[in-house]
């Protein structure tokens, strides 16, 4: 058979007709491709303290010169789980409320947050604890150094499962039930603050976190402080060297894995976030203050504890070394101030691409003014108070 | 033609797994390098603490925790996976058994994590005041159940809700196994005047080999799960001998430690890692020999 001869006429509509899809496949792309990332701002460089950001959409009136901001697409930042929920839902109600750019914040764990920050792989790392020496000393030079923010507060309570509905505890008995020292529940000292226990001839079993976390550094600071170092402040908890003791500790995953593990086992005792203890409705021991007074921890209660500590005590500047900061060592002075509570902290380089440090000051900003609400509706977390507030605002300052 | 084709190309596949390994040993040595540095390989080995915060890594207390909740879990799960797949294979009607075989091999895919918080949350307590507080009482003259504290943390649930896990994996394979046996081994043993339990039982010599096989998996998935062991062993790494006692296995501090570790601790992790997979290879290695030097086994 011939082979059929070639129309040209054919091919011209075939290419005619690829071209116009081609074209109007482009066209199409780029009328459903979302318009620039890139809002562009107007800030206004008014003599007022707050700076006042207005949307594009707005009709603007300005007398003064004006800058053009151009944010960043978005801030990525990552680490402790503990303020992971506070921080989705910070970011979620900025992005809504102000909306210039995203925030990416991974729950990966402070140590690994840190760890980013070193590789300078995130803008800001969450963190349970300041930096070490070792990391602070190291990160010195870079950039500017780091500079420390005090975000929210959390609280370490040591919550039990006894027939007793109130436990005192003074801090060296915490410090011997958490080493293992004080055995039983109706062990003299125990029952000389609490009369109730005198016939509850019970082991204490001992619930502590078996992964790595930042409610155990809190815990174990606090341990740490009452022993004058003899117990190893870290993130991992330190269980006794002896076998017989061992028996009585129990290791569980997660504040759910120890509020669980309370919860089923009587006559256990064990620490978690205040929060926990009061969403499962565990009761949870007073601890002794400063001032003697045994008290509950509360919203309250931490509340007057970092107002006594910063109304007593100057923080170091934020650039500073801070491993050795806690406001459990502190010990707050105040008359009804809980004892076991710390800082949660955003680490940030002090100097910054210019996008993104404008980005990371007016989500910061936001946060410690807009933001420090959300904190009591998510329970479990505590705004921090008024001169808390007014410190990080001056750390956030520094950021360039 | 073809059929040198298809042969260089199994035979690739085939390399290319065995190839991974020095690979995989090699990124395990080299992730736990800086760990090595510190102490040595045996120190590591035979060191009796383990505390991070103490910086003391002993990997001993989690290999004798491995092996104690492995070696239980097998126990209890070995005699039920036989047990169980004779019944369904031999003695239940055939459209019971079918449905019930598929039951068991849909407990299989449960996820370990809601095993586990089965463990943690429904079996731990029901254990703990029924059988734990039975045991310590009236049973603690036996070394193996002195306990004074009622908790449900301990190696023996851990070995439970291993041995849940396990016994899918080894009943399924015994059964297919079973399924196998040629109907002439069947009609000679009948013809020769036995019992339908004798029968059984030559069934199960002429099948060794895939009750080893059985094994080596239950043994493999004992040795080597952490999620749901984690949720229910309490972690606390000892030597307790009591099976009440709370207890740590390798794979347990790893995956309990592992997220948030950083450098040295990161480090020493991997190594209890490789630990593991010596463990393991060791077991499967022991196993073997045993098999065909004690059993008087074959392998096919």
């Amino acid at each position: 058979m011939k082979p059929k001869k070639l129309d040209r006429r054919k091919f011209l509509y075939a290419g005619l007709g690829a071209t116009v899809a081609v074209i109007g496949g482009l066209a199409a792309y780029f009328a459903a491709k979302p318009p620039e990332k890139v809002v562009e701002t107007v800030v206004q460089t008014q003599t007022q303290t707050q700076v006042q950001t207005v949307k594009e959409t707005q009709v603007i009136t300005v007398e003064k010169p004006k800058t053009v901001v151009k944010w960043p697409e978005k801030l990525l930042g990552g680490g402790a789980t503990f303020i992971n929920p506070l921080m989705q839902k910070w970011a979620y109600e900025f992005q809504r409320k102000i909306g210039f750019f995203g925030i990416d914040y991974q729950s990966i764990g402070s140590g690994q947050g840190i760890a980013k920050l070193k590789d300078q792989a995130v803008d800001f790392a969450g963190s349970d604890g300041p930096l070490k020496r070792e990391d602070w000393e190291a990160l010195k030079g870079v950039r500017g150094g780091v500079i420390h923010i005090p975000i929210t507060l959390g609280a370490d309570v040591a919550a039990f499962n006894l027939p007793v509905k109130e436990l005192k505890l003074t801090q060296e008995l915490v410090l011997k039930i958490f080493d293992g020292r004080i055995k039983k529940w109706n062990d003299e000292e125990m029952v000389t603050l609490n009369p109730e226990l005198k016939d509850h001839d019970k082991g204490i079993l001992v619930a502590y976190r078996a992964d790595r976390s930042g409610t155990t550094f809190v815990w174990t600071d606090f341990l740490g402080k009452v022993s004058r170092d003899k117990y190893p402040t870290d993130f991992s908890f330190k269980i006794p060297d002896s076998e017989e003791d061992k028996k009585r500790f129990l290791g569980a995953k997660g504040n759910e894995g120890v509020t669980e593990a309370i919860k089923k086992t009587e006559n256990s005792i064990g620490y978690i976030e205040l929060s926990y203890a009061e969403l499962n409705q565990l009761n949870h021991a007073l601890i002794q203050n400063k001032r003697g007074n045994y008290v509950k921890a509360s919203l309250e209660s931490i509340g007057e504890a970092v107002q006594s500590v910063l109304e007593n005590v100057k923080l170091p500047d934020p650039k500073d070394d801070w491993s050795k900061i806690s406001l459990i060592r502190m010990d707050p002075p105040g008359e009804k101030a809980y004892p076991v509570i710390s800082f949660s902290y955003i680490l940030v380089y002090a100097e910054n691409p210019t996008e993104k440090a404008l980005a990371l000051k007016e989500f910061l900003n936001w946060i410690l003014r807009e933001g420090q609400k959300y904190a009591t509706e998510l329970k479990g977390y505590i705004p921090l108070p008024p001169k808390a507030v007014e410190f990080s605002l001056k750390a956030v300052d520094l950021i360039r | 033609m073809i059929k040198i084709t298809t042969f260089y190309i199994l035979a690739f596949f085939t390399l290319l797994t065995i190839l991974i390994l020095p690979f995989y040993i090699g990124g395990i040595l080299y992730g736990s390098r800086e760990f090595y540095e510190r102490i040595s390989f045996l120190d590591f080995l035979l060191g009796k603490e383990w505390s991070l915060p103490e910086q003391k890594y002993g990997a001993l207390p989690a290999i004798y925790g491995t092996l104690i909740v492995a070696a239980l879990a097998l126990l209890i799960a070995m005699p039920i996976s036989i047990g169980g797949a004779i019944a369904l294979i031999e003695f239940l009607p055939k459209r019971l058994s079918d449905k019930l075989g598929i039951i068991v091999d849909l407990i299989a895919v449960i996820p370990s994590v809601v095993v586990g918080l089965w463990g943690l949350l429904a079996l731990g307590p029901f254990l703990k005041n029924n059988l734990y507080s039975f045991l310590s009482e009236n049973l603690s003259f036996i070394p193996l159940f002195q306990s004074s504290f009622f908790t449900s943390y301990n190696k023996l649930t851990a070995s439970l809700v291993l041995a849940y896990m396990i016994s899918p994996f080894a009943l399924a394979v015994i059964k297919e196994n079973l399924k196998l046996v040629p109907w002439s081994i069947k009609e000679a043993a009948y013809s020769l005047g036995l019992n339908h339990w004798e029968v059984v039982r030559v069934m199960l010599s002429y099948i060794k080999p895939g009750i080893l096989a059985a094994f080596m998996i239950a043994l493999g998935r004992a040795v080597a799960e952490a999620v749901a062991v984690s949720m229910v062993i309490g972690n606390t790494c000892s030597f307790s001998f009591s099976l009440l006692d709370p207890a740590c296995t390798l794979s347990t501090l790893i995956i309990n430690n592992f997220a948030e570790a950083t450098g040295i601790e990161a480090s020493a992790l991997i190594g209890l890692g490789f630990v593991l997979f010596i463990l393991a290879l060791t077991l499967v290695i022991l196993t073997r020999f045993i098999y065909i030097k004690a059993l008087g086994g074959y392998l096919r």
